[in-house]
C-alpha cells in the first residue's frame, strides 16, 4: 500500500454512519462548546497512532498480533488478540445497525431490516476479501466522497448565525471535559494500524501517512460539529436523530429537488467501505489466531452471525443505549492492550 | 467469462431482492398534496378535534391539474390519516406540499403538536412555508382561483414574493419553524392571511405573532411592516413620509440590522441599529432633491428620524401589550451572557431599554425627477 492509501483507508475506517448522529453525542454534555471536546478527544487517535510508530521502529515486520503472542506466549497472546477482536466485531456490527436504522427511517420504509442486511453484509465481505490493496483504492475514492459532502455545509453558513456557538467556553470547563470522554469514541477504527503497519511500502512514510489521518479526521469531525451546532443550534439538535443531516439539506439545487438522496447514496458507500476495513481486520486476526482456517471460509462462515449480531441492536434509540455502555470499555481495553504492548518491546529490546 | 455471468446474475438477483417491496403506483395514482392544513374545534373544557384538511392535485387527461379536498375530522393530528384513507381513492405521497396553513384559533391553541408531526415525518418538505389564516382554514384551501390548480400554489407565490415589499423576512419555512421554535430566545411571526370575501380574494393582512408555538396576537399591515423592519433578516420595503397630500417622499430601502446587547446593574439595554439603503421612487417633497447635496442630506436626517419614531411606536407595544420578544433579542444576549441558565427572555425584553438608531442612506434617485 501507499502511504496515501493508508491515510485514506485510517480516515475511511473511522468516519462511518456515526458521524450523521456526532453532533447529537457530543452537544448532550458540552452543548455550543462541543468542537473543543472534539479537538481534544483527537488525543486518542494521536496515542493509538503514536505507539503504532514505536511498534513499526521496533518491529517493521511483524504488527501487533504477532508481537502480543511473542511477549505474553502464544496462548495468553491469541485470548488477549481474540478479545481486539471483538473490537471489530463491534464496529462492524454497529455500523451495520447504524446505517440500517438510518436507511429505513429516510429512504426504504417498505424494507425489512434483515433484508437490508442480507444485502449489505455480504457485499461488505465480498470487498473485505478481494484484500488490502483494494480496500486502499477504494478509500481513496472514498475520501472524496466524504470531502465532497463535508463541504456542503459550507453553504449552511449562510442561513445559520454565530450567536448559536457563542459564548464560546460558556459551558464549562467541567463539561467540556466530560465531552472529551464521548468524543474518543467518535475516533474509534483507528486500531486498523496496528495490524497493516507491516504492509505499508516504504515505512519512513508511515508516520506523516498516519499523522494525517488523525488530523484530518480531527478537522471534519470538529468542522462538522461546529457547522451543525452554527446552524441547528443546541435547542434543535436535542430533538434531532441524525442532526448532521440538516447541514447538508441546506443545499438546494434546482434540478436534483431532493440532494437527501445523492448524499445517502454516498453515505452508504462510505459506511459500506469502512465496514469492508473492519471485516478485513476481523479475518486478519481469526486467521492469525487459527492458522488452519482459509480465509475465504471465514468470509463465508461469519456472514450469518454478522448479519444476525445488528439485530440485537435493536432500534435506534436502543442501539445506541447498547454502544454507549460498549464504547467506553472498547476504548479502555484498546489503551490498555496497546500500552501493554508497546511497553514490552521496549523492555524486551534485546531479543532481536 | 463464465465468472462473469454469474456476478452479474448475482448483481440482479440482488436488485431484485432489493427492490422486491419497493412502491410501484404510477403519478396517477398518487394523491400528492398541495397543502396540509390544520383547523381546531373545541368540544368543551378538555376535548379538542382537529380537521385535517389534504388538498392534493389530481392529474387529469391533457396535461389538466386540479386540485380536490378532503377533510379528516380526529382526536390528533396524525390520526387524520386514517380518516383521510376512508375517504380518498389514492396513496399519498408527501414531500412536494407548497404551504401548511394553520386556523388562528389552532394557533392560539398552540401549534406544537401539528410541528411535532413534522418534524418527525422525513419525507415532509422543509421548504414548505408556514401560514396563519383568519376563520376557517377550509375556506381558504377550497377557494378556487383561477388559472391556478388549488390556492396552496397560489399562496406559496404570495409568501415568496412577499419580502420585496413590506419588509417581510423569509423565514416562514417549515425549516426555519424547527430551528425557532424552542430555541433560546428565538422567536416566530408568521404571514397572516386573509379571505375577505369571493371577490376580493386572498390578502395578507399583518403578521401573527407567537410566543414558543402559541399565537399571542395580531398585527395588522402598518405596525407589521415595522417590526419586520426591526427584525433579523428582513427584505425590502417602502416608507412613505408625508406631510400633505402634495407634499410627501417614497422611500424604497432594503434594511441591515446590528444588534448589541450591555448589561447594566441587572438591566439589559439593546442597541439596534437599522442601516437603511434604498432609492426615492417619487419625489413631491422638495424639487431641489437632485442638485442639492444638503438637501439630500436634510432627507435623510428627516426620514431616519421619522422612521425611528415609527420604530418606537412599535417597541412599545412590543413591550408593554404583548411582553414577548418578537425581534430575537434574548438570542444575542444568551450568546453573549450564557445560554440554558434558565431566563426568560421575554421577560428580560419586556423590562429592558431597548434603544433605536436608524441611518438612512439615499442611493438612486430613478432617471430624473419630473
Amino acid at each position: 500500500m501507499t502511504p496515501n492509501q493508508v491515510t485514506k483507508l485510517l480516515i475511511a475506517n473511522i468516519i462511518n454512519v456515526g458521524i450523521l448522529r456526532l453532533p447529537n453525542d457530543m452537544t448532550s454534555f458540552t452543548r455550543q462548546d462541543a468542537w473543543i471536546s472534539i479537538i481534544l478527544g483527537g488525543i486518542y487517535p494521536f496515542y493509538i497512532v503514536l505507539a503504532a510508530l514505536y511498534l513499526a521502529k521496533k518491529h517493521p515486520k511483524e504488527n501487533i498480533l504477532t508481537l502480543s503472542k511473542r511477549y505474553m506466549g502464544s496462548i495468553l497472546g491469541t485470548v488477549v488478540n481474540l478479545m481486539f477482536l471483538l473490537n471489530f466485531v463491534f464496529y462492524i456490527t454497529s455500523a451495520c445497525a447504524g446505517i440500517g436504522n438510518f436507511l429505513r427511517t429516510y429512504v426504504i420504509s417498505y424494507m425489512s431490516s434483515f433484508r437490508f442486511l442480507l444485502a449489505f453484509v455480504p457485499l461488505a465481505a465480498y470487498t473485505a476479501h478481494k484484500g488490502l490493496k483494494l480496500l486502499g483504492r477504494l478509500s481513496e475514492i472514498t475520501f472524496y466522497c466524504i470531502f465532497f459532502i463535508g463541504m456542503i455545509p459550507i453553504l449552511a453558513l449562510a442561513k445559520g448565525s454565530y450567536l448559536n456557538v457563542m459564548p464560546v467556553g460558556g459551558s464549562g470547563l467541567l463539561n467540556i471535559l466530560k465531552g472529551v470522554r464521548n468524543s474518543l469514541y467518535a475516533y474509534s477504527g483507528i486500531e486498523v494500524i496496528l495490524l497493516i503497519y507491516p504492509r505499508i511500502n516504504n515505512v519512513y512514510m508511515l508516520k506523516p501517512a498516519a499523522l494525517k489521518a488523525c488530523i484530518y479526521t480531527c478537522l471534519g469531525y470538529t468542522w462538522i460539529n461546529f457547522v451543525t451546532v452554527y446552524y441547528l443550534s443546541t435547542n434543535i439538535i436535542k430533538k434531532t436523530m441524525w442532526a448532521t443531516l440538516y447541514t447538508i439539506e441546506a443545499l438546494r439545487l434546482p434540478i436534483i429537488n431532493n440532494f437527501r438522496f445523492v448524499v445517502m447514496f454516498l453515505w452508504t458507500a462510505v459506511t459500506l467501505i469502512s465496514t469492508a476495513i473492519s471485516y478485513y481486520s476481523f479475518e486478519l486476526i481469526i486467521s492469525d489466531a487459527f492458522k488452519e482456517f482459509q480465509r475465504k471460509k471465514i468470509y463465508i462462515f461469519s456472514i450469518p452471525l454478522i448479519i444476525l449480531l445488528p439485530f440485537l441492536y435493536g432500534n435506534e434509540v436502543k442501539s445506541r443505549n447498547i454502544i454507549s455502555i460498549i464504547a467506553p470499555i472498547s476504548v479502555v481495553f484498546n489503551f490498555i492492550y496497546v500500552t501493554v504492548i508497546a511497553l514490552f518491546a521496549r523492555i524486551r529490546r534485546d531479543e532481536d | 467469462m463464465k465468472h462473469l455471468i454469474v456476478k452479474v446474475i448475482a448483481i440482479l438477483l440482488l436488485i431484485f431482492f432489493i427492490g422486491w417491496e419497493a412502491p410501484k403506483e404510477s403519478l396517477e395514482e398518487m394523491g400528492i398534496p398541495s397543502s396540509i392544513s390544520l383547523d381546531i374545534e373545541k368540544k368543551g373544557k378538555d376535548e379538542v378535534t382537529y380537521e385535517v384538511i389534504y388538498n392534493a392535485y389530481n392529474y387529469e387527461e391533457e396535461k389538466k391539474i386540479t386540485s380536490s379536498t378532503i377533510v379528516a375530522e380526529e382526536r390528533t393530528v396524525s390520526q387524520g390519516r386514517s380518516e383521510r384513507q376512508l375517504k380518498s381513492n389514492k396513496k399519498f405521497l408527501i414531500g412536494l406540499e407548497k404551504v401548511i396553513v394553520f386556523s388562528e384559533e389552532y394557533a392560539q391553541f398552540g401549534m406544537k403538536t401539528a410541528i411535532n408531526v413534522l418534524f418527525g415525518n422525513p419525507s415532509i418538505n422543509d421548504t414548505a412555508f408556514l401560514i396563519v389564516c383568519k376563520g376557517q382554514t377550509r375556506a381558504i384551501i377550497e377557494h378556487t382561483i383561477p388559472g391556478y390548480p388549488s390556492s396552496a400554489d397560489y399562496m406559496e407565490g404570495m409568501i415568496r414574493e412577499a419580502k420585496d415589499f413590506n419588509f417581510f423576512t423569509d423565514n416562514y419555512k417549515l425549516i426555519d419553524i424547527f430551528v425557532r421554535m424552542d430555541s433560546e430566545g428565538r422567536s416566530i411571526t408568521l404571514p397572516y392571511i386573509e379571505l375577505k370575501n369571493e371577490n376580493e380574494g386572498l390578502k395578507i393582512t399583518g403578521i401573527a405573532l407567537f410566543n414558543k408555538d402559541k399565537m399571542v396576537g395580531m398585527l395588522p399591515l402598518k405596525d407589521a411592516k415595522i417590526l419586520n423592519l426591526l427584525s433579523a433578516g428582513s427584505g425590502k420595503g417602502l416608507i412613505t413620509i408625508q406631510e400633505s397630500p402634495n407634499i410627501y417622499v417614497d422611500y424604497y430601502a432594503k434594511a441591515k440590522r446590528k444588534v448589541s446587547c450591555k448589561k447594566e446593574s441587572n438591566k439589559y439595554i439593546f442597541n439596534i441599529d437599522i442601516d437603511l439603503k434604498g432609492d426615492i421612487i417619487s419625489n413631491e417633497y422638495n424639487k431641489n432633491l437632485q442638485k442639492d447635496v444638503k438637501v439630500k442630506e436634510d432627507l435623510e436626517k428627516n426620514l431616519a428620524a421619522k422612521i425611528e419614531e415609527m420604530c418606537k411606536e412599535v417597541l412599545k407595544v412590543m413591550q408593554n401589550q404583548y411582553k414577548c420578544d418578537f425581534l430575537e433579542l434574548g438570542r444575542v444576549a444568551a450568546a453573549k451572557y450564557g445560554r440554558d441558565t434558565g431566563t426568560d427572555w421575554n421577560e428580560v425584553v419586556a423590562n429592558s431599554i431597548i434603544k433605536v438608531k436608524v441611518k438612512a442612506k439615499i442611493d438612486k434617485q430613478g432617471r430624473g425627477d419630473y
